[in-house]
């Protein structure tokens, strides 16, 4: 997957509203290897953009495609595919397993997908300052650490295009730099593009284009 | 897969599997070991006479007070047997010959020197006798003699001579190895042949040779004058056709159709047999139920579980199936579980039947867990299907 495009995209419950946005009821696309910002205040649907670009909601009208595959038409079996080995969704409720230690979660990502090793993703876990909760239950931690462990179970699979939902909501600003740091290394390394949202803070990267939502 | 399961097993009740799993267990095994019995016990009673055809009656006239001097009566004349076969419910009709010279037949032991008796023959025509033409046949030059004897007679022996006696008690296969010496003698001349019983029957009460024989032998030893059969074998289309009763009451006919009160025990052991597994199903369907109540549940409190599973990219194959494994050993678990049972009360219940029954032979019990292995895949592939449809 080199694109991703939006054509005419619009949330079935702003179909009668008055819409000033770069993206709704637009032509855009966003290419493989370059970075972008989508910014908005709370409620105009960021959320709902990573959801209809991840396919598990398709409450809109207009076309997302997947180079010239519209995305709508894919199957069960397609998703997973994407979702396994060509996109990577950072989700903003992180969905994590609570009743797992920190490294299960990351593990069952990981084993579907055998795209790091453990040593690796313990690298990364101590980059991100978490080495030493290894063991713990997810229930156990807050939600800034909790955010850590998605980004790094994120990062654990192939991917062209990485989309992270409000990524640094509960971190300082030296965190917020390392996962950057992380972010852009991998992305780098795959030669994927990255969409990142925010609704103030913004994960430090030079970006291509910012659209606001 | 280890963290799939540890994630999907949160939330599984074990009071609602137990309480499933004996439901079922009960259910299963009320509709085997209906089976089963019915299996081993049926036979008994509908003991096939395998040699004759299946849908056929034998017709006797009605004997009178006074008939025993008017032999002539008993008899059916040609136009009776040709009014009979313009009925439309009859296939096939023949008559009994009987035999019309002296027949002497006897045992000769090396030892013990032997015994002999008075007898007589009678035929019926070859198409309604069922055993295999090459041991149902005569010949004039080969000299052995086959020959189909009651049942009764056998029982006789056995539980009336033998017990009186304390002679040996000897079965049909036994028997069917012993040759008899026979005499027939008529008209200043005589034959000497071996008589070799190849079958009982329940159904026909008298000494039956081939009719080749019979028409042989009655002519070479024989009476010159045809004689009027005086008992018809008719083959029925369908036996429940009421037109039969009535035309024969209206004659004045008897008719004999066999073993009746084995075959109303025989009616009534499916009745209850039925009855049984009916209430069998409804046990095993109502813990089908808990079952499915019970994955119901589960799959929706870990439906968020199974979401996120599915986003991370797993597909529906691994995220249900260890839900649909779980039904698949819980129903099978049960399933061997009832089959023990089986074997227990089977074998409880087999040296019972064997002191009541003298030809009662237990059934295998393959039939029976194949039935139930048929459920139980059943059950489960219905419970996958489920379990699929509920995730998307």
């Amino acid at each position: 997957m080199n694109k991703i495009s939006f054509h005419n995209l619009l949330p079935d419950v702003f179909k009668d509203e008055t819409i000033l946005s770069d993206i709704w009821q637009k032509d855009i696309s966003l290419q493989k290897g370059e970075n972008y910002l989508v910014k908005s205040v709370s409620g105009k649907g960021k959320s709902s953009l990573c959801s209809f670009l991840f396919g598990y909601r398709t409450d809109y009208s207009g076309k997302i495609c997947f180079d010239d595959k519209e995305t709508k038409r894919m199957t069960p079996v397609q998703w997973d595919k994407i979702r396994k080995d060509e996109l990577s969704l950072l989700f903003q409720e992180l969905r994590l397993f609570p009743e797992l230690t920190v490294l299960e979660n990351i593990q069952i990502k990981n084993n579907l997908t055998g795209f790091k090793t453990e040593q690796q993703i313990r690298v990364m876990l101590q980059y991100l300052g978490i080495e030493n909760k290894v063991n713990e239950k997810i229930a156990k931690m807050s939600w800034g650490q909790q955010q850590r462990v998605a980004i790094i179970r994120s990062l654990c699979q192939p991917f062209n295009f990485l989309v992270l939902d409000e990524p640094i909501s509960h971190l300082d600003d030296e965190n917020a730099l390392l996962i950057a740091k992380l972010v852009q290394d991998e992305a780098k390394a795959q030669g994927a593009g990255v969409v990142v949202t925010s609704i103030g803070k913004n994960l430090p990267l030079t970006y291509t284009q910012t659209f606001a939502l | 897969m280890k963290l799939i399961w540890k994630l999907l097993k949160q939330n599984i009740s074990k009071p609602q599997l137990v309480g499933f799993f004996f439901a079922n267990l009960i259910g299963m095994s009320i509709i085997l070991l209906s089976l089963q019995f019915y299996f081993d016990v049926n036979p008994v009673f509908t003991e096939e006479d395998t040699l004759f055809k299946k849908d056929y009656f034998t017709v006797t006239k009605k004997l009178g007070l006074l008939s025993p001097l008017a032999s002539k009566k008993s008899v059916f004349s040609s136009k009776e047997v040709e009014d009979l076969k313009q009925q439309d419910f009859v296939k096939d009709i023949g008559s009994f010959i009987p035999s019309q010279f002296y027949v002497k037949a006897g045992i000769t032991t090396p030892d013990q020197g032997g015994f002999s008796t008075e007898m007589f023959f009678e035929s019926v025509p070859q198409q309604f006798i069922d055993v295999k033409s090459e041991d149902w046949r005569f010949s004039p030059v080969d000299d052995v003699l086959p020959i189909i004897l009651p049942k009764n007679y056998l029982d006789l022996y056995n539980f009336g001579y033998a017990e009186a006696r304390a002679m040996p008690k000897i079965n049909e296969g036994l028997i069917k190895m012993v040759t008899f010496d026979i005499y027939i003698q008529g008209n200043g001349d005589f034959k000497k042949l071996k008589g070799n019983i190849v079958g009982f029957s329940t159904r026909i009460n008298t000494i039956l040779v081939p009719e080749s024989f019979m028409l042989w032998a009655n002519k070479k030893y024989g009476g010159k004058e045809d004689v009027s059969p005086s008992r018809l074998i008719i083959e029925v289309n369908d036996i429940t056709n009421p037109q039969i009763a009535t035309y024969f009451k209206s004659k004045g006919y008897d008719i004999d159709q066999g073993n009746t009160a084995a075959s109303r025990i025989s009616m009534f052991l499916k009745i209850i047999v039925t009855i049984v597994i009916i209430i069998g199903v409804i046990i095993c369907a109502l813990s089908f139920f808990i079952l499915m109540l019970s994955i119901y549940l589960l799959l929706e409190k870990n439906m968020q579980k199974m979401i996120t599973l599915r986003l991370l990219g797993y597909s529906k194959n691994i995220v249900t199936k260890p839900y649909i494994l779980l039904t698949f050993v819980v129903n099978l678990a049960s399933l061997v579980l009832a089959s023990i049972v089986i074997i227990v009360v089977q074998s409880l219940y087999n040296p019972v039947m064997e002191n009541v029954f003298m030809s009662y032979e237990p059934s295998g019990i393959l039939l029976t867990i194949g039935i139930g292995l048929v459920i139980s895949l059943l059950l489960s592939s219905i419970n996958s299907w489920v379990i699929r449809s509920k995730i998307e």
